[in-house]
């Protein structure tokens, strides 16, 4: 056989053994669904090379908000939303992209926070983090 | 005469001394990338080249590839073969590069594990690329002289 | 674990339905005007033969709380749980997942949906009023239309910037209001906040908050 193909060959057979390996092993490897982000979501990786400046929501509970944050996030739920919505008026600058986040995947507290912006401020320019809160703590783990 | 012996012993050490570094290189561009297989398939999803079955495949093959060939470098083994595969993977990554940058794409390169913060730096990194590939050439065309002599 | 996730999901349809019978899964709880919490029970009773105890529930929202009175139930042995959601300032449908894990093998996991539909006590137009860089310094207005049959009254307007001038208009008595915000004639940057107070719910009237700003 000629030998081009046999290395060639080789080579394949073992960085395919090797993935397999890795796929099967590594504890951070992707799983095969893909992300799919829901209307509004933004990925912490695309906001965080983003060159827009952020101005980042916390839609958690108050609680949750004093224990830790993302520093210079705001803290605005519906617990309290007129007092907090003036606080978060304070903070907002039409250049600004904001990004509201809640505890994890599956909370929409993010979801009804950004909603309720939209619809009552008229504003654009309005995310909610896919993956929230957790997914923030993660890489801050890497 | 002896002169020339001289010269010619220093080429091929200098030549010895490049394919040591290149494998070096993809060996370590190819591990910073198989530790984090996620990371790197949002580099490859950034691109927006291939579908997602292959970008998954590829997140976990193309790492392995790389440091199966650097490996091939330094140990001379099958060398003509890995230069040709690796030669080929730049050559993918320049012209992804160039689409993303006609495309007007910020990609997250990923090219060497973590992702930059600033904008993607297009010339900067089609140059790197480029010398890498110039390199890789230079060593398949110097070894093929050696092999047909 | 990719080998055993799937083989559970190829076996999944095998497994045995649990012990921990549940009444009702999705629970609609009704609300009043200035109800500050909203409670709801959920009731199951365990119709296996061994004892099932109970090892978390979570509550997709913060705002929802539950309560068990103990953990571990025998067989026959009935019990609730108490969902208590705080409604805060929350409007419209909420629907709040709870998930209750419990040792149980045939099946552990059980997930409850609470359901209040909290009503707008006004329809209003915008809460922030933005003149931008190159735009005319007219009035702006704000629209309140209030929703619950009864009469509704403003009861005060504060505002913190002065230099905006307001006029209040009932069109509809003790339903629609209509502000206008002047905000001068002066070009220059500044803002403000208006608090416009209402008499409704009476225990806990509302106060709604506006933003000024002209840039």
């Amino acid at each position: 056989m000629n030998p081009f193909i046999k290395e060639s060959g080789l080579i394949c057979l073992i960085a395919l053994f090797l993935s397999l390996l890795t796929w099967s092993f590594h504890p951070g490897a992707p799983d095969y669904h893909k992300v799919e982000l829901e209307d509004g979501e933004i990925l912490l990786t695309t906001a965080l090379q983003s060159t827009d400046l952020v101005l980042w929501v916390d839609a958690r509970s108050k609680e949750n908000f004093e224990l830790d944050h993302i520093p210079g996030a705001i803290l605005l739920n519906e617990d309290d939303w007129e007092y907090l919505l003036a606080e978060f008026m304070e903070k907002w600058d039409p250049d600004l992209k904001v990004i509201v986040y809640c505890d994890s995947r599956l909370c929409r507290a993010s979801k009804n926070v950004a909603q309720r912006l939209q619809d009552e401020l008229q504003i654009n320019n309005i995310y909610t983090l896919h993956g929230g809160w957790e997914t923030w703590t993660i890489e801050q783990k890497r | 005469m002896g002169n020339m012996d001289h010269r010619a012993k220093t080429i091929k050490i200098l030549f010895i001394v490049l394919q040591i570094g290149m494998g070096g290189l993809f060996i370590i561009a190819g591990t910073l990338k198989i530790l984090d297989p996620s990371n790197f398939l949002n580099a490859i999803e950034t691109f927006q080249l291939l579908p997602y079955p292959l970008a998954y495949i590829s997140a976990y093959l193309l790492p392995w590839m790389e440091i199966v060939c650097g490996l091939a470098l330094i140990l001379n083994k099958g060398q003509q073969i890995a230069l040709i595969i690796l030669t080929a993977l730049i050559a993918v990554f320049i012209i992804a590069l160039a689409l993303s940058w006609g495309r007007g794409l910020d990609i997250v390169c990923g090219c060497f594990g973590k992702p930059g913060s600033l904008k993607t730096n297009y010339p900067l990194l089609l140059t790197r690329n480029f010398a890498i590939l110039a390199a890789l050439i230079l060593i398949l065309i110097r070894n093929k002289k050696i092999v047909s002599r | 674990m990719k080998i055993i996730s799937l083989v559970l999901i190829i076996c999944s349809p095998l497994l045995l339905q649990g012990q921990m019978q549940f009444q009702e899964i999705e629970n609609q709880a009704n609300y009043k005007f200035g109800d500050k919490e909203v409670r709801r029970i959920f009731k199951f009773k365990n119709d296996g033969d061994y004892p099932v105890t109970f090892n978390s529930i979570t509550s997709s929202c913060g705002c929802t709380t539950t309560s068990l009175d103990k953990i571990t139930y025998l067989p026959g042995e009935e019990g609730e749980i108490e969902a208590i959601f705080t409604i805060g300032q929350r409007e419209g449908l909420q629907r709040k997942k709870i998930t209750v894990l419990t040792d149980d093998s045939d099946n552990s996991r059980y997930e409850m949906i609470l359901e209040v539909n909290i009503p707008k006590i006004a329809e209003i137009n915008t809460r922030l009023l933005y003149w931008k860089k190159d735009e005319s310094l007219d009035p702006k207005t704000i629209t309140i239309d209030f929703q619950p049959n009864e009469p509704i009254k403003i009861t005060d307007l504060k505002i913190s910037n002065d230099s905006f001038n307001l006029d209040m208009d009932e069109v509809l008595t003790g339903k629609k209001y209509i502000i206008s915000v002047d905000p001068g004639t002066a070009r220059n940057s500044k803002n403000g906040n208006l608090l416009v107070k209402t008499d409704f719910p009476k225990d806990n009237p509302k106060i709604y908050f506006f933003h000024l700003r002209v840039q």
